[in-house]
């Protein structure tokens, strides 16, 4: 119910939309290295204003199934809204004090079967919404036997390392899937004295697939947060937090850190790039090609660091 | 016993001298300086605020730099929680609570004054955290951040806070045994007024919760200091400890917040509608369920940590919204019938039930995890938790001041300053954070001074920002109002509203001793019942003395 109630939501949207739906898949084909006009990282969403006040441009299957719990909820919501405030205005003029109310009303102190009706039926409402909302929480929380794609996510402050793994070699000792030297280091968003058109750092996946997205703190807790996938996870020292995803769509789609992790919290900008499966395996097959150079720039890569001397190279290399 | 209690003008009080303030034990004089304590930090909270919607009106850094920034948000929210809603809400309750059960002063008079000055030496090593690097971590003071940050300001909050907290601690005890000890001769338990109820419930939250925290900030300030490692995952620690230590104690602290305003808008509506609180007992077990399951719904702030179970917290939050529900019907049935007045405590009062309502609403929204996963430190959460704080405890402070004013001073504030204010506020309100929710679906996270210009944000926040002007132009007109009201000559009318419960059945302002005598105390409205016999409900309706000229 949830799903399909999301889906036609999505698909209300899409018809609204179709120009800026062009203008993203344009987007999908092109490199995202233009700085945006006015100084900060990616807009999350693109210029869409569509949906205000409604969850809109979510890509991911379990982001779909999770949006589609809103319309319910938020149709309970206005129901109970529009019951009290029509309450409350009614009451206001029909039982406001009149001059010829000298004497006093009807002193009634309860009335027991209407106070049970009113608890029972939100308690029912309640427990209606905990079973729906748990059962679409369980699906989001699935993770597949063996994921196409394994990513680890290191946050620090203030920028984050993607870093792509072997998903058949996975060892239960360490709790850890071995390198396969692919990495897509930190690159600043924001223009600067040295570099006036940075490269915003987009992180390359394939759609169709489950993603296992496995994140690690270099030093305080981040969150890693992708509106359009309808979803945030915290980045936790200490601590492997892993989920999984599957994206449905072609599409640039901007994700920030979520959780205040010091001075720069709010530039902690990334962007994730979904592109058709070929596309993602010839993506793959160049950077292992070019796997020494990708070496070099992990093992220069500095947690707390600023710029990334390598960055501009690898993403540019991307981008060509 | 019997003799009405009203002695309007038999006590002619003076000036009291600053000497007489400075070292008075009166609930009554200590309960005054907390609520102008608490009102100077709502006005330098909201300067804050001021700061912050300022910076995020349009996309780009135009006014303060980030470190400015990312302390202005963590500032405002100690400020407003620990030294405006918390002080205000035990003012009015040292204030009010001893007069409600027709008792002569709390039981512990001098604590209650080392509560007040210990309030004063808190906030003022919290203020001056400013002067030293100040402290940006958020009021949640998460760690490693908080241990990590190189700043001695944040110390200086740690230690105001625990000084706040043990007064809190001190204030909560003075408050149970007063409430259980000093009740006069006839009112039981469940002949409480709500307000007194709810502080009861209040102080048992402190009790529980205070003491948790109390020692989770002395960890952070061993981890900062000592190299302790309670919560460096390097030395064994855990970062999550802190958020269950935080939130233990933080979720508590929404109803110990809250709690107050629902006992004061159950004063104000059955006064204004001249009718009782229809299901009274049922009332005070809702009090009494949102208090107990305020201690099972902490995790709910951690759902995206991936390191608690969540269904449990999900299910008991979802829950919480029962009892809630009952209140909001008991009130809607209490006005149900009556004869409504719309002075300005029942114009905030009713607000209140309007706008409160939203911050249950879409407070339900987050108990849905998925949702949660989205929307967790979001601009939604901003907005519920404003919803909840602004249009819950501030409408309600304000119904309390307007309603308990004429008792403190004598004498009334003006009416028509009153309701030009609620209606600043009102719209100001709205204004301010109802765009907020569209902004945190539209994924723009709090606590970030900037936003890109493409995110399509811009107007929301430019709406948001008017709001929060309006809401700050609102205490002109109140700021104004009691300047004007207190210049006037007292009144001294002993019950300005015909109110219900014993406060209103001594003179104003109370004697020191606080009254001569008391009514008969048969039910939950024992000076409604002296002034109008046989109408109420007393469990014992016979022998009622006879009261001349005291009905109105």
């Amino acid at each position: 119910m949830q799903a399909s109630g999301g889906r036609g939501g999505r698909l209300a949207r899409l018809a609204l939309l179709p120009a800026a739906g062009l203008l993203l898949a344009a987007c999908g084909v092109q490199p995202n290295n233009n700085p945006t006009s006015d100084s900060l990282g990616p807009s999350l969403f693109g210029e869409t204003a569509n949906g205000i006040g409604f969850p809109h441009d979510v890509v991911t299957t379990e982001g779909i199934a999770s949006a589609g719990l809103y319309l319910p909820i938020f149709l309970i919501a206005v129901a109970i809204f529009i019951l009290i405030e029509g309450l409350l205005l009614f009451m206001a003029w029909r039982f406001r004090r009149r001059d010829k109310d000298t004497g006093l009303p009807s002193q009634v102190h309860g009335h027991n079967k209407l106070e049970i009706i009113w608890t029972a039926i939100p308690a029912l409402v309640v427990t209606v919404l905990f079973i729906g909302s748990t059962m679409v929480l369980i699906d989001v929380e699935a993770t597949s036997e063996d994921p196409a794609v394994v990513v680890d996510v290191e946050g620090f402050q203030f920028g984050w390392t993607f870093k792509y793994m072997d998903p058949a070699a996975y060892d239960p000792v360490t709790d850890k899937y071995a390198e396969t030297g692919i990495v897509i280091p930190f690159s600043p968003a924001l223009p600067s004295a040295e570099d006036p058109a940075p490269v915003v750092q987009e992180a390359i996946l394939p759609v169709d697939v489950p993603i296992r997205f496995r994140l690690n703190s270099l030093d305080v807790i981040h969150s890693f947060y992708v509106p359009a996938f309808f979803f945030k996870r915290d980045v936790i020292p200490g601590r492997t937090n892993e989920f999984e995803i599957t994206i449905e769509q072609p599409g640039v789609y901007g994700g920030q850190c979520a959780e205040f992790c010091g001075l720069s919290h709010g530039r902690m900008f990334f962007t994730i790039r979904a592109v058709e499966q070929a596309e993602y395996e010839a993506w793959v097959a160049e950077k292992s090609g070019a796997a020494p150079t990708t070496a070099e720039a992990e093992t220069g890569e500095a947690p707390e660091g600023d710029t990334e001397p390598g960055a501009e190279d690898e993403t540019s290399e991307e981008a060509a | 016993m019997g003799t009405a209690g009203a002695h309007a003008g038999t006590y002619v009080s003076r000036r009291s001298t600053l000497l007489e303030w400075l070292t008075t034990t009166d609930h009554k004089k200590i309960g005054v300086m907390y609520v102008v304590t608490a009102f100077t930090f709502f006005m330098i909270g909201g300067v804050l605020a001021l700061g912050i919607r300022t910076e995020l009106a349009v996309p780009g850094l135009q006014m303060i730099d980030e470190a400015t920034y990312n302390q202005l948000f963590g500032m405002h929210a100690v400020m407003m929680i620990f030294l405006f809603v918390m002080p205000m809400t035990t003012g009015l309750a040292n204030y009010i609570v001893p007069l409600q059960l027709g008792a002569a002063d709390m039981s512990f008079p001098r604590i209650n004054a080392l509560s007040f000055w210990m309030l004063l030496v808190g906030a003022i090593l919290i203020v001056s955290a400013f002067a030293f690097g100040g402290a940006p971590t958020g009021w949640t003071l998460y760690v490693p951040l908080s241990v990590r940050v190189q700043a001695t300001g944040v110390d200086l909050l740690l230690l105001g806070l625990v000084v706040l907290g043990f007064s809190s601690i001190f204030g909560a005890i003075n408050f149970l045994v007063t409430i259980f000890k000093m009740r006069a001769p006839g009112m039981g338990l469940l002949r409480m007024p709500m307000f007194t109820w709810t502080t009861l419930v209040t102080a048992v939250l402190l009790l529980f919760s205070l003491p948790v925290i109390a020692a989770g900030l002395i960890m952070i300030f061993i981890d900062r200091n000592y190299g302790g490692g309670f919560f460096d995952p390097a030395a064994g620690g855990s970062p999550i400890l802190w958020q269950h230590i935080f939130w233990f104690f933080g979720h508590p602290e929404v109803y110990i917040l809250i709690l107050p305003a629902f006992g004061v808008i159950s004063e104000i509506l059955p006064v204004f509608s001249r009718k009782p609180l229809f299901g009274y007992k049922a009332f005070v077990i809702a009090t009494a369920a949102i208090g107990a399951l305020g201690f099972t719904v902490w995790a709910h702030h951690m759902f995206t940590t991936g390191a608690v179970f969540l269904p449990f917290f999900s299910f008991f939050t979802f829950l919480i919204a029962v009892p809630t529900g009952v209140k909001f019907f008991n009130w809607l049935a209490t006005m149900w019938g009556g004869h409504l007045r719309f002075d300005t405590p029942m114009l905030y009062s009713v607000g209140f039930i309007a706008l409160f309502l939203i911050g249950g609403l879409d407070g339900a929204f987050l108990a849905v995890v998925p949702f949660d996963f989205m929307v967790q430190d979001t601009y939604w959460v901003v907005s519920h938790i404003h919803y909840v704080l602004v249009a819950g405890a501030v409408f309600a402070i304000f119904a309390a001041l307007f309603y308990w004013f004429p008792k403190m001073a004598g004498r009334r504030l003006s009416e028509r300053l009153g309701k030009v204010q609620f209606w600043i506020l009102f719209v100001g309100t709205n204004l301010a954070f109802f765009p907020q929710h569209m902004l945190g679906l539209d994924g723009m996270i709090r606590r970030i001074p900037d936003y890109s210009g493409n995110a399509g944000w811009t107007e929301l926040n430019f709406i948001s920002t008017i709001g929060a002007f309006l809401i700050a132009a609102s205490v002109l007109p109140f700021l104004w109002n009691v300047f004007v009201t207190l210049r006037k000559p007292m009144e001294h009318e002993s019950d300005p509203w015909d109110g219900n419960s014993l406060e209103w059945a001594t003179t104003s302002p109370p004697a020191p001793w606080n009254c001569e005598s008391l009514p008969v105390i048969r039910s939950e409205r024992p000076w409604f019942d002296q002034k109008y016999p046989g109408v109420g409900h007393g469990p014992t309706p016979p022998t009622r003395p006879e009261t001349e000229g005291a009905s109105s």
